[in-house]
């Protein structure tokens, strides 16, 4: 009797302490990585491009371990869920959206040693949080060029998700970029307050065309715009995914993303315990945005244009569309002769550019 | 801003946003017409943004696997038959609480929807309901404009005025009022109460899934998980404004839709009113629309055994 209840604590002692050290190994060994996104990975956009870097990422970086979590809802929800995630001994957490930046940064104040990548976030400096997004406003700028040579009447239309800076940055460079072509173009933005609603942004896209639009794009996460282009017969950008099979004949460009060389080397950074927060913008060089290839409608001069501004990116100055003057939509000089925008005066950006009819001025 | 307000007063832009009002509300009338039938028996099905899901889900699948349109809107009502079945056995038969199960029900099917729908999402359709052709209008754009729509806006429309004409001109349609208003006497006269409500819930859940299956097969042709987006709530506030009769659910229906179209059309004319103002406009409409018939008409037009369950009383 008394042997074997020695036998049973030696027992319960050694899988106890066998347990506490597989644990610890696990937890020392793989670098936990959760993703959070606010709608579901199949929106064929945003969260689908984020998803693909995720998968890409958790093949390449042996040490990694990634898990996923769609459809959290920004605010209080996403803020619970991210302490759960922090509580259950995950390293890093990445908010792929820039609705989760608010909690976010509440939950990283309390859990220091838990690590936040916010994509599309504002933040400048925590100890514990970085911000990135790449300069897809050097696409933008390029795409605007095209779009202001392809409008026939001389209205681009935006169908635009919140207010946020980085949105505002792609439409100020869009439009700048159609206005160094052709001065007389105008964009209309309609903005459908959230970043996924297929059917709005459809409604949307429909009204811009009755509105006079002729090329589109979209700040929002789904395809729905060049589908209502190829149907109207209008032409149609598209940001974060080739979207040209939603509609061969509409499809000009846009901007691709592959995120997963913004993430595999900043993984590899935490893991090395060389990583210093910062706001991260990688731009043309980098391979994190890129163009995508051209529709039929892009003439040889229009390709041409494109080039040369390329070539003014990489060797001259990578963003020498926001030097001055630049007015804004009230007829406010925003920029001087000869300044330009720096890389605060970016994140901070809450005006359009001279050019936008919009009705949230 | 003056091109703005010269663009608002254009008169073909009034008839565009009243034909798009008429395509945006068309998933709604549908759903509307089912969620009368069902409530004049007696049945609040909340259940209805789920059924919606299934229809757009299913909808899309089948025509996407057997390339044909019409199939996929047979499919869809098989599939939401099946399910107002269940739906029916669960409210009626074993008397749960109608919100309760309904909540219950709609999560179940935005899961089910979303699980399934998986591998349908981001692929082209492959056959959807097109725009009639109309060359006989090519003279009048106009009239153009407002009647090149896809056939099923027409088939929502005679669904609506058949229902009504069924609703109140007919013997049956006295037995489907009985059946929310007076259930008891309409067993009296050996009508039963129980296979009436059975009916009305399983048709209503079919017309919302067929709603549902608009937008996945004409409207915005492809599936994307929770693509409803709140339209079957909105639905149960117009069967209220539309004072549960099928032929004021059109309007309830098409006024929502003017109303939604309306708020993206004033923002691309770059009307000063910020967007969050405008996105709420659609919203606002049946309030006021509520208290202004509220005012004018004291009656109650809710079916009087709404939400409860029909229990034979032995004496």
């Amino acid at each position: 009797m008394k042997h074997k209840f020695y036998f049973l604590l030696i027992m319960f002692v050694l899988i106890v302490l066998l347990s506490n050290i597989t644990l610890t190994v696990i937890a020392e060994e793989k670098l936990k990585v959760a993703f959070v996104y606010n709608a579901a990975v199949g929106d064929f956009g945003w969260f689908y491009g984020h998803d693909r870097a995720r998968k890409i990422t958790d093949e390449e970086l042996d040490f990694v371990e990634t898990s996923f979590l769609e459809n959290v809802t920004p605010g209080a929800v996403a803020e619970r869920v991210m302490k759960e995630l922090c509580k259950e001994g995950y390293d890093v957490i990445i908010p792929a959206s820039a609705d989760f930046e608010a909690d976010a940064l509440k939950v990283a104040e309390q859990y220091p040693n838990v690590k936040f990548l916010i994509c599309a976030g504002t933040v400048k400096k925590e100890p514990n949080v970085e911000s990135f997004f790449p300069k897809s406003t050097q696409v933008w700028y390029m795409l605007g060029q095209v779009a202001g040579k392809l409008t026939k009447t001389n209205t681009i239309g935006m169908v635009g998700a919140v207010v946020h800076p980085l949105d505002l940055q792609i439409q100020n460079a869009w439009m700048l970029g159609a206005r160094s072509v052709n001065p007389d173009v105008v964009q209309r933005i309609i903005y459908i307050n959230t970043y996924y609603d297929p059917i709005a942004e459809r409604d949307a896209a429909l009204s811009l065309i009755d509105a006079g639009a002729d090329v589109l794009a979209q700040a929002t996460n789904t395809p729905a715009h060049v589908q209502a282009a190829e149907e109207y017969g209008v032409y149609a950008m598209s940001q974060f995914e080739d979207m040209r099979h939603f509609g061969p004949n509409a499809y000009v460009s846009g901007d691709l993303f592959f995120w997963e060389k913004y993430y595999i080397p900043t993984l590899k950074a935490i893991y090395e315990n060389t990583w210093e927060p910062r706001v991260c913008t990688p731009d043309l060089t980098s391979g994190v945005v890129d163009m995508a290839e051209f529709g039929p409608m892009v003439t040889n001069e229009m390709k041409a244009m494109v080039e040369e501004s390329k070539n003014r990116m990489l060797t001259e100055d990578p963003e020498f569309f926001w030097e001055g003057p630049i007015y804004d939509v009230k007829g406010n000089l925003k920029v001087k002769e000869g300044e330009k925008l720096t890389d605060e005066e970016l994140l901070e950006m809450n005006w359009w550019v001279d050019g936008i009819i919009t009705s949230m001025r | 801003m003056k091109e703005a307000s010269k663009k608002l007063m254009d008169f073909r832009t009034i008839v565009w946003i009243i034909s798009m009002g008429m395509t945006a509300g068309t998933p709604l009338l549908f759903s509307s017409v089912g969620e009368v039938l069902s409530e004049r028996a007696g049945v609040l099905n909340i259940g209805i943004e789920g059924f919606m899901l299934m229809g757009a889900m299913t909808g899309f699948m089948v025509s996407y696997q057997t390339g044909n349109k019409w199939i996929a809107l047979l499919a869809v009502i098989g599939v939401c038959c099946i399910l107002g079945l269940i739906f029916s056995f669960v409210l009626i038969t074993l008397r749960a609480n109608q919100i309760a199960a309904g909540i219950a029900f709609t999560i179940l099917c935005a899961g089910l929807s979303t699980i399934l729908g998986k591998p349908f999402i981001g692929v082209v359709a492959r056959d959807t309901f097109k725009k009639l052709t109309l060359s006989s209008l090519d003279k009048f754009p106009l009239l153009q404009l407002l009647f090149k729509k896809d056939l099923l806006v027409f088939i929502a429309l005679a669904l609506a005025i058949i229902a009504w004409v069924f609703v109140y001109k007919t013997k049956y349609g006295l037995h489907l009022r009985a059946a929310g208003d007076d259930p008891s006497t309409l067993d009296s006269l050996g009508i039963n109460v129980i296979v009436q409500r059975y009916i009305y819930t399983t048709l209503g859940s079919i017309l919302a899934g067929i709603g549902g299956a608009y937008l996945s097969l004409a409207y915005s042709p492809s599936w994307i998980e929770g693509m409803v987006a709140g339209r079957g709530w909105i639905t149960i506030a117009i069967v209220n404004f539309a004072l549960w009769n099928p032929l004021y659910a059109i309007g309830g229906a098409y006024l929502f839709g003017i109303f939604y179209i309306l708020s993206f059309r004033l923002e691309a004319a770059g009307i000063a009113v910020p967007s969050y103002f405008l996105r709420m406009l659609p919203y606002i409409s049946p309030i006021i629309v509520l208290i202004l018939s509220k005012l004018r008409n004291k009656k109650n037009y809710m079916p009087k055994y709404l939400c409860l369950p029909y229990i034979r009383e032995v004496k």
